[in-house]
């Protein structure tokens, strides 16, 4: 991976976390695999990568969890989207589409 | 069951690297890792040891977790951290289900040091430490319960051994001054 791709992903990260949350939860796991086939694999997460993300954007009251018991296994934790988070989504989307529109300009010179 | 040992290995380092942080907490982030990577086993059909060889490295994960969830505050705690950094407990009251040879060897030291603590000096200064270290060792036992670095250890067992070996120091560290004469000759 170049260090232009790494950046890029880095920023993009947590606003593909939140859209990703916005029509249902998911656990961790699943949203790595739904990352990956809706981006054809350009968002290709470790597990090292995605649950700090997700922590962190728990923290910030953006996302909640619930905790789901399963039988003979560790519980399941899954993710859904606060209110908080759906206007926080709102706005970053509206920012992401700012700058990939100025980015456009620019880069057409 | 073999197939489980790398992911019990990964989890207990991975536990570790987490010392002081909520014990609830701790329990939920190694929950949701040993269910990813177990889920990854299942996915992709590989053995689970293959799956956790290829996880991101436990302490990795661990200061990633340790950035969002700074060490919580309190008495116990700083006590728990007081007494690690003092080498009383060190990391064999961590490990106390784990590594029970390095906390009786821990132990065995504390108190011989008492003893010799309490034949070199005054009994007063003796029994003083061995007091001391009563309450910082039943604190730190306190604290460590709290912070969930002995997550998922017997709390019960980890207090009545400090307890036990707090008072064995007491004892020690009186011994010399009230039972043992002080100008025999191998002193």
């Amino acid at each position: 991976m170049s260090g232009w791709s790494r950046e890029i992903r880095k920023g993009a990260i947590q606003l593909c976390l939140l859209a990703q949350l916005r029509q249902r939860r998911m656990y961790g796991f699943e949203i790595i695999r739904v990352l990956r086939e809706r981006s054809n694999g350009f968002f290709d997460l470790k597990e090292g990568t995605l649950y700090p993300a997700l922590h962190r954007l728990e923290k910030r009251g953006l996302l909640e969890a619930e905790i789901v018991v399963q039988e003979g296994r560790p519980p399941r934790k899954y993710y859904q989207l606060t209110p908080a988070g759906e206007t926080a989504l709102a706005e970053a989307e509206a920012e992401w589409n700012l700058m990939t529109s100025a980015m456009g300009d620019i880069l057409d010179g | 069951m073999g197939d489980d040992a790398p992911l019990a290995a990964y989890l207990a380092t991975l536990r570790n690297g987490l010392r002081f942080r909520d014990a609830a907490l701790v329990a939920d982030l190694l929950a949701e890792q040993e269910d990813h990577l177990r889920a990854q086993a299942e996915a992709t059909g590989q053995p689970l040891a293959e799956a956790v060889a290829q996880a991101t490295p436990p302490d990795e994960l661990a200061a990633a977790y340790r950035e969002i969830y700074p060490v919580a505050t309190g008495w116990a705690v700083a006590a728990g951290a007081a007494v690690l950094a003092l080498g009383f407990a060190s990391a064999a009251d961590q490990n106390i289900l784990d590594s029970t040879s390095r906390w009786l060897l821990a132990n065995l030291l504390y108190l011989g040091g008492l003893l010799l603590l309490g034949l070199r000096t005054s009994p007063r200064i003796a029994l003083g430490v061995a007091v001391a270290g009563l309450v910082v060792r039943t604190a730190s036992g306190l604290g460590l319960l709290s912070s969930g670095v002995l997550y998922p250890a017997s709390p019960e067992f980890l207090l009545t051994a400090q307890l036990a070996v707090s008072l064995g120091g007491l004892l020690l560290a009186a011994l010399p001054g009230w039972f043992i004469r002080r100008d025999a000759g191998w002193l």
